[in-house]
């Protein structure tokens, strides 16, 4: 086990290495740079002679060679330093530390909402296949996909709080009330998670399907276990293998569309702020939120693998 | 026992729990409004001499004072006095004299403010080339305090704009010296000012908290608190409104956003449009075929603007000068360019392309612009250019922009109430980029632009303006295409309240429902 970790370790500081790497070439491929973005508000306005550009380079380092510019900040990374933002005038790792709270948040409720919905749709789909009810469930977790999350938004927004005023649209909510939090997590929760439903309860569904074929569920029911016996414990706990790797990727996948859901619902949060930062080109903060993100991602990922142990003890990690 | 024991703990729950809002109620009912900030969070830099974001000087009229302000209104054309309560102008146009009012508090307890903060805030920003209008001030060579209530500016040459662009602009707020020095650094993120409200925080959800400054000297605001929170998403912004989660939004390009409004009877809405503000089509001075005049005049001649104004019903008022006469230093009385296309194609064929040229069309992701540019490339297909457009997100266009790597594109220019500015942002030489906005390296009007600003008989002025005007549409560096306006919406419990222009909100002018 403690091999397997290591080993898992390693292999993650590889993979962060690369993230790291692919996201410093690629913000500083994209026209502009942070300078570029305080010009084209205050130009004419404000102090922007060459000389004035060229100083405000200098301190942020952009005047040197990019292979000079990357050994650096790696260099700070490696001592636990994300550099300063230049659009917050704060410490990287102190505005993540801010905002992420509510990324998190927001990834968890609509991962239980995509639980809590796809799961039982899922296997409710499996279980009766080929009747009425399925090709309903499917059909609707299919539109649920492919929906964009941004529209599937503007409608629960128009609805719910609109002209059935239930939800707050803007906001995080005041610190302190959980039930303003909530309140204002409802909506955008959903949003995410809805489409996350439809793709739990489609690979539920395919994991059922063939779990229900296999020969250890007919020799149960030959047996005349009783039928949510066989359910249960024969077929769910060992469809929940592939649906948990599912369940894992939808975690990923739900912080990153926090972005889109974070903006459009007028949130704080990572997802937002990588936005604002890669608008305003600042490099250290869309790096920093980018390492958060990919950190994030193999911790999630390494849960699952550890929780496929858990759901079937013949997995053993060596 | 039990059971006596719950009551009195339930009472004693309730008399806890209900003391803020039946106590703090009668101390103050005012209310607290919510409000969207008009431009996208970035920064929270609250001290005005470190300007960075446009979303942060949102903020600065409701904490800051000037010594002069343009009076709040949409069309700033009138300067009237704030901190100042009266001024002097010497015969040679070369020192003011502002006579302060006395007091003024700062608020949190900073004592009065005095000649001495008004000298500070100027000199800081004049001796540090860090300061965002190092260079603004460059033409004042001192800044005195004469006595506890009375300061005195000298210019190092005639500047009849110095009011406008200086004192009662971006440079010009006065903040307690006090604070700065004691703060330092710490000032941007807990300024202190003498406006009508004062700054508490802005939160770690992202949102800028103010309360009422009740010892304010134009008197105490009719809202107990500020929030600005910033809604990107101007459908989002819309929603929240009709919702009441805010009480006061913008919206500057969205038609659909203002016909939802229009139709909603609980939300008032009110039309701006910032005749200083002209939305314009530019050319860049590496691109051959527009350095000929009549190219100009033909892709001018090619614009139906009433597409445009379909295209954009309600929000944005056409232009066809470049200053208009309601405005000082405006006039009608140019050169225009009606929609004319067969004109448009004789022009190109004078100029040597009968059968047009490819143009590159740097547009920025954003609206209007897409919309009007999507317009303008159909507008100029039809006289046989081949158009490409080119949609960027607005960091990346602007850095195309700076370095000059584009043909045509479309901005906006706005610059409040004196033409000085506007005209100099344009079309001087020494406004060439990174400067300025002169891309097209214009060199026609720089004597009439120097004369305009050290003219002090205001006739004069505007007849020099006037002049001016006219050789630029002759010309035509740039083509002017519409003025900026937006729509103000609010909801309950506000009933009015005056619009400001130029990212400009007036938090003392809200009137709320009694």
């Amino acid at each position: 086990m403690l091999h397997y970790l290591v080993r898992r370790l390693l292999a993650a500081v590889a993979q962060v290495a690369v993230v790291l790497v692919i996201t410093f070439v690629l913000v500083r491929l994209t026209p502009g740079d942070p300078v570029t973005a305080y010009l084209s508000r205050v130009q004419s306005e404000a102090t922007a002679s060459p000389a004035y550009i060229a100083q405000i380079r200098r301190e942020l380092a952009l005047d040197q060679p990019l292979p000079v510019q990357f050994v650096r900040y790696i260099a700070r990374v490696v001592r636990g330093n994300l550099g300063v933002s230049y659009t917050q005038s704060e410490p990287v790792g102190q505005v993540i530390g801010d905002q992420i709270p509510y990324t998190i948040e927001l990834a968890l409720a609509s991962l239980l909402i995509a639980v809590l919905v796809g799961l039982p749709l899922g296997v409710y789909a499996g279980i009766h296949h080929g009747d009425s009810l399925d090709y309903v469930a499917t059909a609707a977790a299919t539109v649920s996909y492919s929906l964009p999350r941004f529209w599937i938004g503007m409608i629960l927004i128009v609805v719910f709080a609109v002209w059935l005023r239930l939800f707050p649209v803007v906001g995080v909510g005041a610190p302190g009330s959980v039930l303003d939090v909530l309140e204002h997590l409802a909506l955008p929760a959903i949003t995410l998670g809805m489409a996350e439903a439809a793709y739990i309860a489609r690979m539920t569904r395919s994991a059922m399907l063939e779990i229900l074929r296999e020969d250890y569920v007919r020799t149960a029911r030959a047996k005349g276990l009783a039928e949510r016996t066989v359910l249960l414990r024969h077929t769910l706990r060992n469809a929940m293998i592939p649906i948990s790797t599912v369940i894992g990727l939808t975690l990923g996948r739900a912080l990153g569309g926090s972005a889109v859901i974070e903006t459009l619902f007028g949130r704080v949060g990572i997802g937002s702020l990588i936005v604002l930062s890669i608008t305003e080109r600042d490099y250290a903060l869309v790096q920093g939120a980018v390492l958060v993100f990919a950190v994030g991602v193999f911790l999630v990922n390494l849960a699952v693998d550890l929780g496929y142990a858990w759901l079937n003890p013949r997995i053993r990690f060596t | 026992m039990v059971r006596r024991c719950l009551a009195v703990l339930a009472v004693v729950c309730v008399a806890v729990t209900a003391w803020p809002w039946t106590g703090g109620a009668q101390q103050d009912a005012r209310p607290a409004l919510r409000v969207r900030l008009q431009f996208a969070r970035a920064g929270g830099i609250y001290d005005p001499a470190r300007w960075r974001y446009t979303s942060d000087w949102f903020v600065y009229p409701d904490l800051f004072n000037w010594l002069v302000r343009w009076k709040p209104g949409p069309s700033p054309n009138q300067l009237e006095p704030d901190l100042a309560e009266r001024w002097e102008v010497a015969p040679d146009g070369l020192t003011y004299t502002f006579h302060l009012r006395k007091g003024v508090p700062w608020n949190n307890g900073l004592g009065e403010l005095t000649a001495d903060d008004v000298a500070f805030s100027f000199r800081r920003q004049m001796t540090d080339p860090k300061m965002t209008f190092y260079a603004v001030l460059n033409n004042v060579t001192a800044v005195d305090a004469i006595d506890r209530y009375t300061v005195r500016f000298t210019l190092k040459e005639r500047d009849a704009s110095f009011l406008w662009t200086a004192v009662a602009y971006r440079p010009g707020f006065i903040v307690p010296e006090k604070a700065v020095r004691q703060l330092g650094d710490g000032f941007v993120k807990a300024p202190v000012g003498s406006g009508p409200f004062q700054f508490v925080q802005l939160t770690p959800q992202g949102e800028v908290v103010m309360r009422a400054n009740d010892a304010y000297f134009r008197g105490r605001p009719q809202v107990r608190q500020l929030t600005f929170v910033d809604i990107e998403d101007e459908n989002t912004a819309a929603a929240a409104l009709q919702r009441g989660d805010v009480q006061v939004i913008w919206t500057r390009g969205n038609p659909d956003i203002v016909k939802l409004l229009r139709g909603d009877p609980k939300i008032r809405t009110t039309r701006v449009v910032e005749y200083d503000n002209l939305f314009q089509v530019q050319f860049s001075s590496t691109f051959k075929p527009v350095q000929d005049a009549r190219v100009r005049q033909a892709l001018a001649y090619a614009i139906d603007r009433r597409v445009i104004a379909a295209a954009l019903p309600g929000l944005d008022a056409m232009a066809d000068v470049m200053r208009p006469a309601q405005l000082f230093g405006g006039t009608n009385d140019v050169p225009t360019y009606p929609y004319n296309p067969a004109k448009a194609k004789q022009l190109l064929r004078e100029a040597g392309y009968p059968n047009g040229f490819a143009l590159a069309f740097l547009v920025q992701r954003r609206e209007p612009d897409t919309t009007v540019s999507q317009i303008l490339a159909a507008q100029w297909q039809a006289v046989g250019l081949q158009v490409k457009l080119d949609v960027l997100d607005a960091t990346a266009a602007f850095d195309v922009r700076y370095k000059e790597a584009f043909n045509v594109t479309i901005d906006a220019t706005a610059r409040p109430g004196d033409p000085h500015l506007f005209f100099w942002d344009l079309f001087d030489t020494a406004s060439f980029p990174p400067y300025g906005s002169n891309y097209l390296h214009y060199t026609g009007v720089d004597s009439l632009i120097d004369a305009g600003r050290i003219t002090l008989n205001e006739r004069q002025r505007a007849a020099i303006y006037r002049v001016l005007q006219r050789k630029v549409m002759e010309d035509l560096p740039i083509i002017p295409l519409f003025y900026r306006a937006y729509v103000l919406a609010t909801g309950d419990p506000v009933v009015s309240m005056t619009p400001g222009a130029f990212s400009m909100f007036w938090g003392d002018t809200i009137k709320v429902r009694r």
